[in-house]
């Protein structure tokens, strides 16, 4: 494998730079802001509100491998089992071992009925906090009414009212105004539309340099960044629509186009291009060495090129409300398009109990194979002895 | 002793609705506990709620539904038990007399059975599934959520009357509501008995008959138990919180231990018959204000759901809490502390627990803890 990105060096530095700003800022007396991914940042961002995406900083947790100690702290407070999403609250309660010295004081925790526990966890962690807790209803993953078109993707940045329940649009931008509100009379901070609509102006260029860097990827000989960098790289997402984000992405469109053009892999070993239906498989490096596997998409490659909303009616409240009403689905034909995107030959996914029916009945095997790649379905996604028998006899005989 | 009709209809609960559905009548399934009877009745229909089965094989589920996309994070792509079974017997044809299905966005696994089938309709056209209606609904209360579900509602009247090809006229809309106020009435009166001559595995059964029945002979029928005599039954007097069960499986535990549940904060439970609907507003309205200020699956905050666990457990005079939470159940796994906390009560939290209870280590740890429930 190659030395990573130097812009993915760039935005750990970044990341950790910010939540030191955010500390001094906060100790200074400063706002800082709670929410899920994809609910209410550009709200705070507009406002120039530090705030931290849940499930960000949840999987930061899970990366240092300190999930199983945080869901003792959960448990110690009488909510057992095993936690991924309780992981921040429990972050809070005991911060000692928090990624970078732990969260700052949040000013608000902003909740949702995307599911009941979430909504539960983030009152609880507004609570422990003595934060103010704002919860609003309904969300990208709130169930939709009408079946979606077979592209959708194609119709999120100009035909994106089409993909939105109009009654849910209405009650979602009148929601967006009432956490406007709630937060400048929390805060003291002005909200600015013009403000909101120029981010949402520099999410369009943002993300316009990821899909150019995703088609450098595509159509390099080799693929000239591995999964884990390219994983790295979404966590600018987090910085949607900022000159800083605008400036982060640039550079990693730059960065990939000159390796690109200096022949540079991502991998060492690469023969096979895999797109993997989750994040980054445990037995990737693994299936490098034995047969040259590498991973070249996965579920989160292209999902930034989803953020793009057009401005109607000079209403950019409502092209984000849209957008935080739909964002993705969890679609098949989504991800036999981004394997095909990026030219990969085949598709690992999980089925967890492909065991108990014939090959043929799993739609996703259906579907890639009808579009002329083979594919792979997992049980589970671990590493271990019996994945491995897997993957061996599925790559051995790939030609 | 004999079963009650309750009992019978309990342990088999399509009986009533496949005899009506052989009588030329049509069948609305519903999931939940949200959706508004009063409408689906008024419209000619016999409401009917569906129910999981923890014995049920998943075969289909597993086949159809988990053979799919989800990201590589989730080994379930839902979670609940009970939903899991209720979509096996939508596939597996145990459904087969229903006619038109509505789905309440009360809990985002709810809801999403609606995609769910929809998907699976589409890739697998061999399966007969009723047209199914999403009946969308804002959960978190204040005016705006009271406009937003009154308009769902309306739009909901309206697909009964395409489905039942007539318009609901108010007078049916009384008629219904007439019968379910009756039944709620009676239902307050049975809970009064709880503990006394009417133990907590008949309540349940009645409580869950009310939603499979029609109204009309399920309230003859409890006009009739209320008014026999009745042996006494005996036991420490528990509170049951936690997981909506959808079968009497921890109640005849408590039972078998020595206890005897008088009351409960669950979605099968007493709660249902709470909120009659008003007779003073026009009948339309006083079902929607019904609908809007009855306590569905999802509560906000949690201190609602705290207190009314706290008043009904008080109101029925517990001696004793049992909280049973599924290990599928995180919204409820993060609601459960608080309200053993504010019961003040003696509690046995039984957590992590599996949608299939192992009734005979269920029943063990009840013993002990009834035993000594300090």
């Amino acid at each position: 494998m190659t030395e990573r990105l130097a812009t993915v060096e760039r935005v750990r530095a970044v990341q950790r730079d910010w939540i030191a700003k955010t500390r001094e800022s906060v100790a200074a007396g400063g706002p800082f802001a709670i929410c899920n991914g994809d609910e209410a940042e550009e709200i705070f961002l507009t406002m120039g509100i530090p705030v931290l995406a849940i499930n960000y900083w949840n999987f930061l947790i899970l990366t240092k491998g300190d999930a199983p100690h945080f869901s003792e702290v959960l448990n110690a407070r009488g909510y057992p089992g095993r936690h991924f999403y309780g992981l921040g609250l429990a972050s809070s309660i005991a911060p000692e071992k928090a990624p970078w010295g732990g969260l700052p004081q949040p000013t608000i925790i902003v909740g949702s009925t995307r599911s009941e526990m979430e909504l539960r966890v983030t009152e609880l962690w507004a609570r422990e906090t003595g934060a103010h807790f704002f919860p609003m209803e309904f969300s990208f993953p709130s169930e939709y009414f009408e079946p979606l078109p077979d592209d959708w993707w194609n119709w999120t940045r100009d035909r994106w009212p089409e993909l939105v329940h109009p009654a849910r649009l209405d009650y979602r931008v009148d929601q967006e105004r009432e956490l406007i509100a709630f937060v400048e009379k929390a805060t003291g901070r002005r909200f600015d539309m013009d403000e909101l609509a120029a981010n949402l102006v520099r999410v369009d260029e943002q993300i316009d340099h990821w899909i150019a860097a995703r088609e450098i990827i595509a159509k390099c000989p080799v693929c000239p960044v591995t999964i884990r960098d390219q994983l790295s790289m979404y966590q600018v997402m987090w910085h949607r629509g900022t000159p800083l984000g605008v400036d982060l992405l640039k550079g990693y469109r730059h960065e990939l186009e000159a390796r690109a053009s200096a022949g540079i892999a991502g991998y060492a070993n690469e023969r096979i291009r895999i797109h993997f239906a989750g994040e980054t498989p445990p037995w990737g490096a693994w299936a490098e060495e034995q047969f040259g596997v590498v991973t070249v998409s996965n579920f989160y490659s292209g999902v930034p090129d989803l953020y793009p909303r057009t401005i109607y009616d000079n209403d950019p409240l409502r092209a984000l409300a849209g957008r935080h009403l739909f964002l993705f689905a969890m679609d098949v034909n989504f991800m036999v398009q981004q394997a095909r995107d990026h030219c990969c030959d085949a598709v690992v996914c999980i089925e967890p109990f492909l065991d108990d029916y014939p090959p043929e009945a799993s739609r996703e095997r259906q579907r890639v194979e009808a579009a002329g790649m083979r594919y792979l379905a997992l049980p589970h996604n671990r590493d271990g002895e019996d994945i491995r028998a897997r993957l061996t006899g599925f790559f051995s005989d790939f030609s | 002793m004999m079963p009650t009709l309750f009992q019978t209809v309990y342990a088999n609960r399509d009986t009533v609705a496949r005899a009506w559905k052989a009588n030329g009548g049509r069948v609305v399934g519903v999931i939940g506990d949200a959706v508004p009877e009063e409408l689906v009745a008024a419209a000619g229909f016999l409401p009917y709620r569906l129910s999981g089965d923890p014995d049920l094989p998943l075969t289909n589920v597993r086949r159809y539904l988990h053979a799919s996309f989800n990201k590589g994070q989730s080994e379930r792509p839902i979670r609940l038990g009970w939903v899991e079974a209720i979509i096996e017997k939508l596939l597996n044809g145990s459904y087969d007399f229903i006619d038109y299905l509505v789905i309440p966005y009360t809990r985002k696994e709810i809801a999403q059975v609606f995609g769910k089938l929809r998907d699976v309709a589409r890739d697998y056209p061999q399966f007969r599934l009723p047209p199914a209606y999403l009946l969308d609904r804002a959960a978190l209360g204040g005016e705006r959520a009271i406009a937003y579900n009154r308009a769902r509602l309306v739009e909901f009247r309206g697909q009964l009357e395409i489905w039942s090809g007539q318009p609901i006229d108010d007078e049916a809309m009384v008629r219904a509501i007439d019968s379910s106020n009756r039944s709620r009435a009676l239902i307050a009166k049975m809970q009064a008995l709880r503990g006394i001559s009417i133990s907590g595995v008949e309540t349940l059964a009645i409580l869950g008959t009310s939603m499979v029945m029609p109204r009309i002979d399920h309230n003859a029928a409890l006009e009739q138990l209320l008014t026999g005599a009745r042996p006494a039954v005996s036991g420490t007097r528990v509170f049951v919180g936690g997981s909506a069960p959808d079968t009497d499986t921890l109640y005849r535990c408590i039972e078998d231990a020595g206890g005897q549940v008088v009351s409960e904060n669950h979605d099968w439970g007493q709660r249902i018959a709470e909120h009659p609907v008003s007779t003073v507003l026009p009948p339309f309205d006083a079902i929607a204000d019904r609908y809007q200020c009855y306590t569905s699956a999802l509560t906000f905050p949690v201190s609602k759901s705290v207190a009314e666990s706290t008043a009904r457990a008080t109101a029925a005079s517990a001696d004793v809490a049992i909280f049973s939470v599924n290990a599928d159940d995180g919204y409820q796994m993060f609601e459960t502390p608080g309200e053993i906390a504010a019961l003040g009560l003696p509690s046995l939290y039984l957590s992590e627990q599996p949608y299939r209870l192992d009734a005979i280590a269920t029943t063990a740890r009840i013993a002990a803890f009834l035993a000594n429930p300090e």
